[in-house]
């Protein structure tokens, strides 16, 4: 049905490596004979336009909607550098505009892409197609409807495709009917095996601002064994599914033999989430290594802690072995009792297991915390300080490579917490606070963890980890967030009353 | 050994581990290394064997002297060499923690040659340079001394270095974004955050 398609990446995405959603949907194009070009705007736009301009784009990807940055000059700089693009774009003519939205953030630059593919003259003569996790985001500006349901319902697109993208868009391309196609019906993939490897044919990974060597993103596995209570994935993915360790890593060799390209960073939710499936792949890439002593691969991805008995010694070794260089770690807390409520599934004795083999291994973490989750106490929180102080040793070594502190506990919709709201009486701290609703709750369980004290936790802790030399991510934008929001709610009225018993 | 830093007892003493990897010549290399406590021996091939030599309680530079004498570096009639003996310092661990190998390289360590009679004739006669060092290697074909020179308390020296060599090598947006190495600027929004909550 469609013959001619222009693939897009739109920001706001890493520009380390190409996205991935491109070589998947490439070779989707690929598979069904359909001739296809790919334009990645989010890597094109940083490399045309001044770099102080695209500072502050990137700086207001968040609220770009906001009506008063409709004078300002990057905003004009960017929808001026936007039509250069679109034109570019639509000189392949083609009859169909697949836009890839990664993540909500990716929803401002996509607005105005549809809006500029929408007024063009010749707009009968493509559709236009959305897909990727950011479509289902609820816009202040569209007064919190979906995005995806909106733009449909208005037409200014053609298609939203909901869910993993290799099979429906595939059908969407032979013109067949398929769930997730204009509905949320969407089905898992079973055989994740059954794919085709992405295609990198149009896509160059060399053209990325990638750190020392290019790399890749791969991907082991959807969904999550865990349901952490905070947690989203499960409302995209709600069954684990993933390929086997030795399909993995003959990806990886494909590439490797056809790109000469050996790093890569899995997209995984957990890189061992099944643990036969993680042996597999590890052994499958040691066997690869010992074939041809130049397969020197280096890969990164999401880890959860397990126990001594489930990741010996013996599962770290081969994870160095096969060139595990950085894991993200979802620690949340230091503090038992807060990882119980949140269902991660893991002590500190186990944490403390797993910092010792990956001192051994030279394995360096990157741990992902969340201050401020609705059961934490004071006493928790002293928690997270000492360890500070007590694993201070694997920041100097670099083990602990990184520490991110996030933005303070959010509820977001679809969530087992969201779910949890009732037992955990959790209410709105401030009344009319919907412009800042993920964060206006209080636990009348836990009355005195309000936003406030959310935030003080929060800074104490940056405070700490900087004073001990852990090293954070860039922390100006939540900086900047925080004060919005102390600004914001210094005008609202509590929206609830504590009586001294 | 302990000393109090901002309320933190900071260790002054390191335990050190050296993985060796031991190849053939005619004889097996021969080292010593000051302080060294204990060797564990692991054979990998007939020609290969790993030594892991553990040092307790360190605080100054540990030397490992590499004894190779002539006639270890075995050729064919027509010079290709068969089997030559050879130390390498395979891996280091601090604290049971892995050293990046780069930085125990070119940042932490040196080796001096100390070169036989015959290679240093050899090279004249072929007009070939000595370098007598010292050198930032880590496999030893020539006897020597190679010292892991290293500065108390360990890790906060260790940091440094690590951060210097990153520094180096990234600009200052990635420096940020990836690293987490960042100007002081945040500090102007914490005192502003801080202020806000105070007025409470």
């Amino acid at each position: 049905m469609f013959k001619q398609v222009s693939l897009i990446a739109l920001p706001k995405q890493d520009f380390l490596r190409p996205p991935g959603a491109l070589p998947i949907l490439a070779a989707a194009c690929e598979a069904n004979n359909a001739e296809y070009n790919v334009y990645d705007f989010n890597l094109w736009l940083k490399e045309n336009v001044e770099p102080s301009i695209w500072q502050e784009i990137d700086d207001n990807w968040s609220d770009s909607f906001v009506a008063s940055h409709m004078d300002t000059m990057w905003y004009k700089e960017f929808l001026k550098f936007l039509n250069i693009y679109v034109d570019k774009i639509m000189l392949s003519s083609p009859d169909l505009v697949s836009i890839s939205i990664f993540s909500d953030y990716g929803c401002f630059s996509a607005f105005e892409l549809i809006q500029a593919l929408n007024s063009r003259p010749d707009r009968n003569t493509f559709k236009i197609a959305i897909g990727g996790t950011g479509i289902r985001a609820k816009l202040k500006i569209l007064e919190f409807k979906e995005f995806c349901t909106f733009l449909l319902s208005e037409q200014k697109i053609d298609y939203f495709i909901y869910g993993e993208g290799e099979v429906a868009f595939s059908n969407l391309l032979k013109g067949i009917d398929y769930p997730g196609i204009n509905n949320f019906d969407a089905v898992q993939i079973d055989d994740l095996d059954s794919l085709p490897f992405p295609s990198y044919k149009k896509i160059n990974p060399w053209d990325y601002k990638y750190l020392t060597t290019p790399e890749l993103t791969i991907t082991g596995s959807k969904g999550c064994v865990r349901k952490c209570t905070y947690c989203d994935v499960a409302k995209y993915w709600p069954k684990f599914k993933y390929r086997s360790g030795q399909n993995l890593a003959d990806e990886m060799w494909h590439y490797y033999k056809t790109l000469n390209i050996t790093n890569f960073e899995f997209s995984d939710s957990l890189i061992n989430g099944s643990m036969k499936q993680f042996e597999e792949l590890n052994k499958a890439i040691i066997r690869y290594k010992s074939i041809d002593k130049d397969f020197t691969p280096s890969y990164k991805g999401q880890f959860i802690c397990r126990s001594k008995n489930l990741m010996p010694e013996s599962s770290y070794r081969e994870m160095q072995e096969a060139g595990c260089k950085y894991i993200y770690v979802g620690l949340e807390s230091f503090s038992d009792p807060v990882r119980h409520s949140m269902e991660k599934k893991f002590s500190n004795k186990d944490f403390e297991w797993h910092l010792e083999m990956c001192g051994k291994y030279g394995i360096k973490n990157s741990l992902l915390m969340l201050v401020g989750y609705p059961t934490e106490t004071l006493d928790d929180h002293q928690q997270n300080l000492s360890a500070l102080k007590k694993y201070q040793v694997y920041a100097h070594s670099g083990i602990i490579s990184m520490i991110v502190f996030g933005y303070t506990a959010n509820i977001l919709a679809d969530t087992p917490l969201y779910h949890q709201m009732d037992e955990l009486k959790i209410t709105e701290e401030y009344s009319n606070g919907s412009e800042f609703s993920t964060f206006n709750w209080v636990s009348l369980k836990n009355p005195t963890l309000n936003l406030k004290e959310r935030i003080r936790r929060w800074i104490e802790l940056v405070e700490t980890a900087n004073s001990l030399d852990y090293l954070m991510p860039r922390n100006k934008h939540i900086l900047s967030s925080f004060i919005n929001l102390l600004t914001q709610t210094s005008t609202k009225k509590k929206a609830f009353k504590l009586h001294p018993s | 050994m302990l000393t109090s830093n901002n309320n933190i007892k900071v260790k002054q003493s390191i335990n050190i581990t050296i993985e060796l990897e031991l190849y053939l010549g005619v004889t097996w290399p021969k080292y010593t290394v000051n302080h060294a406590l204990s060797c564990k021996e692991t054979e990998i091939s007939k020609r290969i064997k790993k030594h892991k030599v553990v040092v307790d309680d360190v605080t100054s530079p540990l030397i490992l002297d590499y004894s190779k004498s002539e006639g270890e570096t075995v050729t064919s009639k027509n010079g290709e060499i068969l089997f030559d003996q050879k130390l390498k310092v395979n891996k280091i661990w601090v604290d049971n923690i892995l050293l990046e190998q780069d930085l125990v390289k070119y940042n932490m360590s040196q080796f001096d040659p100390n070169y036989n009679t015959s290679y240093i004739e050899y090279c004249e006669q072929n007009q070939l340079t000595v370098d007598h060092g010292p050198l930032q290697i880590l496999e030893f074909f020539h006897s020597g001394k190679w010292k892991f020179l290293f500065q108390v308390p360990f890790w906060n020296w260790y940091n440094n270095l690590m951060r210097e060599q990153v520094a180096g090598k990234h600009n200052k947006s990635d420096l940020e974004s990836y690293f987490g190495i960042e100007d002081n600027d945040n500090q102007q929004l914490i005192l502003k955050l801080k202020e806000l909550l105070s007025n409470v």
